[in-house]
């Protein structure tokens, strides 16, 4: 089971929106002949986690969750630990067709 | 000279296109272990260079050491020296000065980081910096020569020495080892320190000599002698070719400011004078019963020689009656060229002792009138008179010296040199002084020269970006090829000899 900050995700994210992507953490610049020169630092892993129909008790749970400054441990659907940080909102919206329900959706990158 | 890149891929990874970046900031809190800081450095930039925009080429070797200031992350106090949970406190509680921090870097390969030294030195000065969301810590950073610049030192006279030996003898009265000396080219007949700063005594000795001396990317103190860049493979073959394919800027000046049409260098000989008093005390010493005082005498000229007082001839030792109390005193004199430090005992339990008219005689080494030495250019370049006058340093003495420095100097500035600029990747095996080719072939370049300075700037999302100062080699050693002692042959072995 996911969680975040020590918080099990009360559902899994949603699979038709969930995504994690890699990037690299780089400089890049144009030489004099336009070769693309480019110094990578690392790379890194950003998520995109949608988690929906909770109730309002869950929702303010993980809102305060994910509120928490600093970095987080975030398990995710694989069971793969990661150190995490939230980057941006973390919003939370009325769930289409269920009313008295919740979405909570928000990033996360890699530290 | 280069750092050696034996067993790394870093000519490989340095020529690609992509490469993974490999630092590692070290810092040595508690003065015995290294602590690896990395993970907390935002930033750094670091700075080094042969040749000081101020002086200008005539001045090059002169005076300054490397630095680097360095940005980290401050988020939790770590390096508060206020915050008694940091676990630094215990070596920061009175603030960062004089800590010990090496840096370095280089690309991966294949995952395996392959890095080279970059920086060596002191953290000077931290800057505590706080604005929403970040808090951080600016270091200010000194290479190697750091201890020597403010440590004052005096020496006995030093006769007949090489420029390189009185370097070993400075660098090992500031405690500092491992140095690599060429042999210096001419013999100074005197030298000394009267409480003196090491690190600018040490420059002069090096531009008397006509050579450079710094502290590389390793802490190690070099002095290259004028000759050193007709030596060596990394003064002789390009070290790395840079091209338009691997910057993103080149520059090119042509220093006029640099050229002259002749040079004059101030030589300030010195000559041994007949015994005469080099101090006299102003004041009756009082020296108490059973006690001793020291002191400090500075003397009227350098002292070749200073002769042990004699009771009679240089003091009389009384007591408040006039009595004589000579056989109560024992002096013990440490001379230095131009002071003497005196501790005078009083083995009476009683009664104090004064010592009156108490003076020093010695041989006194004297300057004699300055001359100097004139070389001018026959090239013609510079219209009317444009003269460099190279005066004020004291080591330099002899005429062999001042005619080789002048000319030297004139061949290095009778033309106006270019300099050329190249920023690009990072070329981490590079070191002041290695020889580079420059390509740029859209502007009609290629030019091999000598890296005469020499900046790096680093933060993740950003490159790691070298900017060289170079300057051209041509003409600058104009009458090669020359002849070396112990290297070069008058003929070849199998030609016929004639006697």
């Amino acid at each position: 089971m996911s969680s975040i900050g020590g918080t099990t995700l009360p559902r899994e994210p949603d699979a038709a929106d969930y995504s994690e992507s890699t990037f690299h953490v780089s400089g890049q610049r144009r030489a004099l002949d336009g070769t693309l020169q480019t110094c990578i630092a690392a790379t890194r892993r950003r998520w995109h986690v949608p988690v929906r129909g909770l109730t309002a008790a869950e929702k303010d749970t993980l809102l305060a969750t994910l509120a928490t400054p600093g970095a987080l441990t975030w398990v995710d659907p694989g069971g793969t630990s990661w150190t995490v940080v939230v980057v941006g909102e973390a919003t939370a919206s009325p769930t289409r067709n269920a009313e008295g329900y919740w979405d909570v959706v928000w990033d996360m990158e890699q530290v | 000279m280069a750092q050696s890149i034996a067993g790394t891929h870093l000519a490989t990874t340095w020529a690609a296109p992509a490469r993974v970046v490999a630092p590692l900031v070290e810092v040595c809190w508690d003065g015995a272990s290294w602590t690896d800081e990395t993970s907390r450095v935002l930033d750094l930039h670091i700075e080094a260079a042969l040749y000081n925009p101020a002086t200008g080429l005539p001045g090059l070797g002169g005076g300054r050491p490397a630095t680097m200031t360095l940005t980290l992350d401050n988020a939790d106090d770590r390096y508060s020296p206020d915050n008694a949970s940091s676990p630094l406190h215990a070596h920061i509680a009175d603030g960062i000065y004089r800590v010990p921090i090496r840096v370095s870097l280089g690309y991966a390969y294949s995952g395996t980081p392959e890095r080279l030294r970059q920086f060596t030195g002191y953290i000077e000065s931290p800057l505590a910096a706080m604005q929403a969301g970040a808090k951080t810590v600016q270091l200010a950073c000194t290479d190697n020569a750091l201890p020597l610049m403010q440590h004052k030192h005096s020496t006995a006279l030093y006769q007949d020495q090489r420029a390189d030996q009185l370097i070993a003898a400075l660098l090992a009265a500031g405690g500092i080892g491992g140095a690599v000396l060429d042999a210096g080219m001419s013999v100074i007949p005197w030298a000394w320190l009267d409480d003196e700063n090491l690190w600018s005594e040490l420059q002069q000795l090096a531009q008397a000599d006509g050579g450079v001396l710094y502290f590389d990317e390793l802490g190690t103190c070099r002095y290259e002698r004028a000759t050193h860049w007709l030596e060596g493979t990394d003064h002789t073959t390009a070290q790395a070719t840079l091209d338009c394919g691997n910057a993103w800027q080149m520059e090119d000046t042509l220093s006029w400011r640099d050229c002259y049409t002749g040079v004059i260098v101030e030589r300030a000989p010195r000559y041994l004078a007949p015994l005469t008093d080099l101090y006299t005390a102003l004041d009756v010493i009082e020296v108490p019963p059973g006690g001793s005082i020291t002191e400090v005498c500075r003397l009227r000229y350098p002292a070749y020689s200073v002769v042990a007082p004699a009771a009679g001839t240089d003091y009389q030792a009384v007591n408040a009656g006039m009595a004589g109390m000579t056989s109560y005193l024992t002096i013990t004199m440490t001379p230095y060229c131009q002071r003497a430090e005196l501790t005078f005992a009083n083995s009476h339990t009683v009664q104090a002792m004064y010592v009156l008219n108490f003076r020093l005689r010695g041989v006194p080494l004297l300057g004699d009138e300055a001359q100097e030495i004139e070389e001018h250019s026959a090239l013609g370049i510079v219209p009317g008179s444009k003269i460099y006058p190279l005066r004020g340093n004291p080591y330099v003495q002899t005429e062999e010296q001042a005619r080789r420095l002048a000319g030297a100097l004139r061949d290095r500035l009778e033309r106006p040199r270019r300099l050329l600029g190249w920023a690009g990747p990072a070329c981490p095996w590079l070191q002041l002084g290695d020889r580079v080719r420059v390509v740029n072939a859209g502007a009609g370049i290629d030019a091999e020269g000598y890296i005469l300075g020499k900046s790096q700037s680093y933060q993740a999302g950003d490159m790691w970006e070298m900017r060289l100062v170079i300057l051209p080699a041509a003409n600058l050693f104009p009458h090669a090829p020359y002849f070396r002692l112990g290297v070069s042959e008058w003929a070849d072995p199998s030609d016929a000899a004639y006697y």
